[in-house]
C-alpha cells in the first residue's frame, strides 16, 4: 500500500501538481474515515478531485482490476487442480492460517491504541457481545454489527484507535 | 428473474453492503461474507480461507479477494458482480467525502472510535464460524494459537502467514 501512495505522490504531487502534499495527507486520513477499503477509498478521493465522479470510478476500478484478476487467475487454477490431494492438504493448512489471522488481528483491533477504561468495558461488551449473539444464539451478524456501532457510538469518545486490520 | 442473474444481484448486494463495514480500515467485510454464504454452507470454509488468502499475494487492494469468493460461488459473472458491488460504496462514499469533507467528518467521527471493537467482534465471529466449520485436531489448535499471538504481538505479515501454512500443508501431505 504505502509503495502504491509513495508512487501516487510522486506522479500527481511531485510531477503532475494536480494535489498538495496537504491535500494527499488530508485525503488519506479522511479515506480512513469511510465504510470502504481504505487504500480503495484514497484512490477514489484523489480520483474524484481531479476528475469528478468519473475520475472516481475510473481510479478504483483502475486499482482493483490487476489484482482482481490475478485472484481470478488462481482460483480458476484451483479449481483445475481440485483433484490434487496435496491441494486438499494444503488449502486445510491456508484455513488454519486464515482463522489464526482472523482471530489475531481481532485482538490487534480491539487493543488499539489509547484506549480508555470505560471504553474498554463498552468495547469489551461490544466485542464479545456479537460473536456470542450471532453464534450461541444464532442471531444476525449484521443485527449484532449495527446494534454494536449504534451503542458504541452513544458511548465510547474519543479514542485513537490504530485501525490495524489488514484488509485494505 | 433466473435464478443465475438473481444470484448475481444477490453478489452484489451482498459484497456492496460487506464493503461499509470495512469503517477505519477493518475488515468486518470477512465477518458478512462468512456468515451469507459459508455458514449456510453455500461456500465451502475451504474456498473461502482460500480467496482470502490469494488477495493477500497480489498487488494493490488485498479486498480484491472478493472477486475470488465471487468467482467460486456464480464463475467470471460472479467475480464481476463482486468487483462492481465494492466499487459501487467505495465510489459514492469517497466522492461524497471529497465534495462535502467537513460537513461529515464530525459525524462520521462518531462512529469512528467504536467501529475498531464493532470490527474486533466480527472478526471474531468469522474466526470462530471458520473454526467450527474445519474439524480441528488438537495439536492444530496450537498452531492457530501461535499464529494468533504472531499476528497480535509481533504483527506477523498475512502474507507470510499465508505461505507458511501453505508450506506445513505442503510437509504434512508428503510425510504426514
Amino acid at each position: 500500500m504505502w509503495a502504491a501512495i509513495d508512487r501516487l505522490q510522486r506522479e500527481l504531487v511531485e510531477r503532475r501538481k494536480l494535489l498538495t502534499i496537504d491535500d494527499q495527507k488530508s485525503l488519506m486520513l479522511s479515506a480512513a474515515m469511510i465504510p470502504a477499503p481504505k487504500f480503495l477509498a484514497f484512490a477514489a478521493m484523489v480520483g474524484y478531485r481531479v476528475g469528478g465522479i468519473w475520475g472516481a470510478v475510473g481510479s478504483s476500478v483502475s486499482i482493483l482490476l490487476p489484482g482482481t484478476l490475478m485472484v481470478i487467475a488462481a482460483c480458476v487454477l484451483t479449481v483445475e487442480a481440485s483433484e490434487n490431494p496435496a491441494l486438499g492438504s494444503v488449502q486445510r493448512f491456508v484455513g488454519l492460517g486464515v482463522i489464526g489471522l482472523l482471530a489475531g488481528n481481532a485482538v490487534r483491533m480491539f487493543v488499539g491504541e489509547g484506549i480508555g477504561r470505560d471504553s474498554i468495558l463498552f468495547g469489551l461488551l461490544i466485542s464479545l457481545g456479537i460473536p456470542v449473539y450471532v453464534i450461541l444464539n444464532d442471531g444476525s451478524l449484521i443485527i449484532a454489527a449495527c446494534a454494536g456501532l449504534a451503542l458504541g457510538s452513544l458511548t465510547i469518545r474519543g479514542d485513537t484507535r490504530s485501525g490495524s486490520a489488514d484488509v485494505e | 428473474m433466473s435464478s443465475n442473474a438473481s444470484l448475481l444481484v444477490e453478489i452484489l448486494a451482498v459484497i456492496a453492503f460487506s464493503t461499509l463495514f470495512s469503517l477505519g480500515g477493518g475488515n468486518g467485510q470477512l465477518a458478512i461474507i462468512q456468515d451469507h454464504w459459508v455458514d449456510p454452507g453455500i461456500l465451502s470454509p475451504g474456498l473461502f480461507a482460500w480467496a482470502y488468502a490469494i488477495g493477500n499475494f497480489v498487488p494493490g487492494p488485498k479486498c480484491s479477494f472478493v472477486a475470488g469468493i465471487g468467482y467460486f460461488l456464480a464463475g467470471f459473472p460472479g467475480a464481476f458482480a463482486c468487483l462492481v458491488g465494492i466499487s459501487i460504496p467505495t465510489v459514492l462514499g469517497a466522492s461524497l467525502a471529497a465534495h462535502w469533507h467537513d460537513h461529515l467528518k464530525r459525524y462520521v467521527a462518531l462512529f469512528i472510535p467504536a467501529s475498531g471493537f464493532v470490527i474486533a467482534g466480527m472478526m471474531l465471529t468469522a474466526g470462530t464460524g471458520l473454526a467450527l466449520n474445519i474439524t480441528i485436531d488438537p495439536v492444530e489448535y496450537l498452531l492457530v494459537a501461535l499464529i494468533v499471538l504472531g499476528v497480535w504481538l509481533k504483527r506477523w505479515d498475512p502474507g507470510v502467514v499465508v505461505l507458511c501454512s501453505a508450506g506445513i500443508g505442503v510437509l504434512v501431505h508428503l510425510f504426514g
